[in-house]
């Protein structure tokens, strides 16, 4: 088909049609190539940005995650905890914290007052919020007796009706809800306080360590 | 007497490239410039222009070889829903904001079907040009019927959304990309033949080749080297569910294969006619095939460059919608008398391929003005004094390229197939291709639901 008549040379098929089984072959290479980097590559990086201004809704949905610990520690012991924050494309930090209880259940007495010492090592948290180190009392019978809490990014603060900006300009009212990533390193030490003597008993306490991260997502509509 | 219609036709346009033009264009405003309105105006002009002076070449003049008129009758199609896409975008620009939604939803609509009819023609024009692949009257139609039921079949699929797109990009492909291979095949078995006449198929199938596979991504072969192609993704449907997916959609993957195979083709021709002995060098397709190349890293360079909104949506246009509105009819009708397939010794013939010939380069001048205006700052009353003079030079010479290309010469030779099909085929082929647009436009009014 389509080769004008003329007598047959012979030769195998692959001398006949060299030419076209070498681009046939070239193009299902690339095709091949093309097809893994088009799959795998950041459809965002394709994605020009909309620079025209309108008027925009904004959705916001915020989810909590938590991370709980609960060890039995002695006097002085130390508990060493970390929680890892990632962000996906569309999530904003809203604020981490971290909540220490030690229900100081087994004093004996007066002069008997359990507390629990949290220092944070945030060095490798982006953004470089600042370290704390706080001490709380093993109070009997409260939830939480000591709270460090970091704010990035208060949600509701942001008009959830823009008018007149750029998707970007609107991006850019999150923005530092962008920051908080990384490693959240924290130890917790637990003093125990006795007044001595033989009757002290005191001995230890159930230390739980929770970590909240609060996030959100945001929705644009372009009215 | 005879060439009193001719000369009517070039006094009327010196007259308005001289006074009309400049005084239109001085008043016009920048924004107006880059508008791509008046371009698609043009072009639907120029298709529906081409389209009746070749119906009117296969009705009015049957002693042209039957091979011919059937090629001839493929184009005409090609060109009158080419014309009419160019009208639903026109008309959807001029009046989208007073028309209804379901008006505006049938012009788009629209589009899109005669957009893949003329797709769907190219398998068609492939097997016909430069000799028809199938040289039995039964396969011929079968052949033609298959590719109407194909197409009304999968434009049903797609209307209905029976299939998701990627199935019906996927599907297409299969189609299409053999019949790419068709004019790939014609030019690498026969470029460097020593036989004159299958150096001339090569030629003629490269041209064609350009012709109509310039609308498939020709321009954006610099992706090929750049990410794997990813620039093309940009402007695709199947962009909207990347960004929810977080991969790129088949539909994208799919759609760049046919960029793939065309690239490829415009980068062999390239190749092939910077090495090619000198003896056998085709000077019109090299010089076609270095503008495609080199338009290809202006494309890349504008898209990566440009940041003014204007500017690339001027750009968009002649590098995407422009390529088979104005730069295919160039093509295509330098195919027709080049290879005298409107039987060029005909003095009624030569005068209306004169006249087409004529309105082509006023055209063009016209769409080249345009775009040279958006991108650089020349005060509007200099460009339209520009555009004047180029276009007396241009209507003055035209005379002489139109005598060296319409000259018989033993480069012009195509082998012919007698009788392999029915005279009144040809207008069978007709009323087969407008019945199977007609539907085609049906299935646009039925999902607009008016």
């Amino acid at each position: 088909m389509f080769r004008f008549k003329k007598p047959d040379e012979g030769g195998a098929f692959y001398q006949k049609e060299r030419r076209m089984v070498t681009f046939v072959a070239i193009f299902i290479v690339i095709l091949i190539f093309d097809t893994i980097v088009l799959r795998t590559i950041d459809p965002q990086r394709l994605i020009p940005p909309d620079e025209t201004s309108k008027d925009w809704l904004i959705e916001i949905s915020v989810t909590e995650e938590t991370e709980t610990i609960s060890e039995e520690l002695s006097a002085n012991q130390i508990l060493e905890t970390t929680y890892t924050v990632m962000l996906s494309e569309n999530e904003y930090l809203q604020s981490v914290s971290l909540v220490i209880q030690c229900s100081d259940e087994d004093e004996p007495g007066e002069g008997f007052s359990d507390e629990v010492l949290a220092r944070t090592t945030l060095d490798a948290v982006d953004g470089s919020p600042t370290d704390k180190e706080e001490s709380g009392s093993c109070l009997e019978n409260t939830e939480d007796d000591l709270v460090l809490s970091w704010t990035f990014m208060d949600a509701s603060s942001v008009e959830l009706n823009q008018t007149e900006k750029t998707e970007t300009e609107v991006l850019a009212l999150f923005e530092t809800g962008k920051t908080g990533t990384g490693l959240w390193a924290a130890e917790i030490e637990l003093q125990v306080v006795t007044p001595g003597g033989i009757t002290a008993v005191d001995n230890g306490e159930q230390v739980t360590v929770t970590w909240i991260v609060s996030t959100f997502e945001i929705n644009l509509t372009a009215n | 007497m005879q060439h009193l219609g001719t000369k009517v036709v070039r006094v009327a346009l010196l007259l308005s490239a001289l006074i009309f033009l400049p005084v239109v264009r001085a008043e016009e405003g920048v924004t107006e410039t880059a508008d791509t309105l008046d371009l698609v105006i043009l072009s639907m002009g120029l298709n529906i222009l081409i389209a009746a002076a070749l119906l009117w070449f296969i009705i009015k003049h049957k002693d042209n070889f039957v091979q011919n008129r059937l090629f001839l009758s493929i184009i005409a199609l090609l060109f009158f829903a080419n014309g009419l896409l160019f009208a639903a975008e026109g008309f959807l620009q001029l009046k989208g904001a007073t028309l209804s939604a379901q008006s505006v939803v049938f012009l788009s609509m629209l589009t899109v079907s005669m957009d893949f009819y003329t797709a769907m023609l190219f398998p068609i024009i492939f097997v016909l040009f430069p000799s028809p692949i199938f040289t039995q009257r039964k396969h011929v139609i079968a052949f033609g019927v298959l590719v109407a039921v194909t197409y009304l079949v999968l434009l049903t699929i797609g209307v209905f959304e029976l299939l998701p797109l990627a199935g019906i990009i996927f599907v297409s492909n299969i189609i299409m990309l053999p019949a790419f291979l068709i004019p790939i095949r014609w030019y690498l078995l026969y470029r460097d033949s020593p036989s004159q006449i299958e150096r001339n198929h090569a030629v003629a199938a490269a041209m064609l080749g350009i012709g109509i596979l310039i609308s498939q991504g020709m321009f954006s072969w610099p992706s090929l080297f750049i990410f794997g192609g990813e620039t093309l993704v940009g402007g695709l449907t199947g962009l909207t569910s990347a960004s929810v997916s977080g991969t790129v959609s088949w539909t994208v993957v799919f759609n760049h294969s046919r960029f793939i195979m065309t690239s490829m083709f415009l980068l062999y021709i390239v190749f092939k006619e910077l090495t090619v002995s000198k003896e056998i060098v085709s000077p019109p397709l090299r010089l076609v095939a270095l503008t495609v190349f080199f338009v290809g890293i202006a494309n890349a360079m504008v898209r990566g460059l440009v940041d003014d909104p204007l500017l690339s949506t001027l750009w968009e246009f002649f590098a995407i919608r422009g390529t088979y509105g104005l730069v295919r009819p160039l093509i295509i009708v330098y195919l027709l008398l080049k290879f005298n397939l409107i039987n060029m010794g005909n003095p009624d013939v030569r005068r209306v391929a004169r006249l087409v010939a004529l309105v082509l380069i006023s055209v063009w001048v016209a769409m080249v003005f345009e775009i040279f205006q958006a991108f650089l700052p020349i005060p509007q009353l200099l460009s339209a004094a520009i555009i004047g003079v180029v276009l007396a030079f241009l209507i003055g010479w035209e005379d002489r390229v139109f005598e060296d290309v319409a000259r018989e010469s033993e480069d012009s030779q195509l082998s012919i197939i007698d009788e392999f099909v029915e005279q009144d085929d040809v207008s069978r082929f007709i009323a087969l291709g407008l019945l199977t647009m007609i539907i085609g436009c049906f299935l646009a009014f039925v999902i607009s639901g008016m």
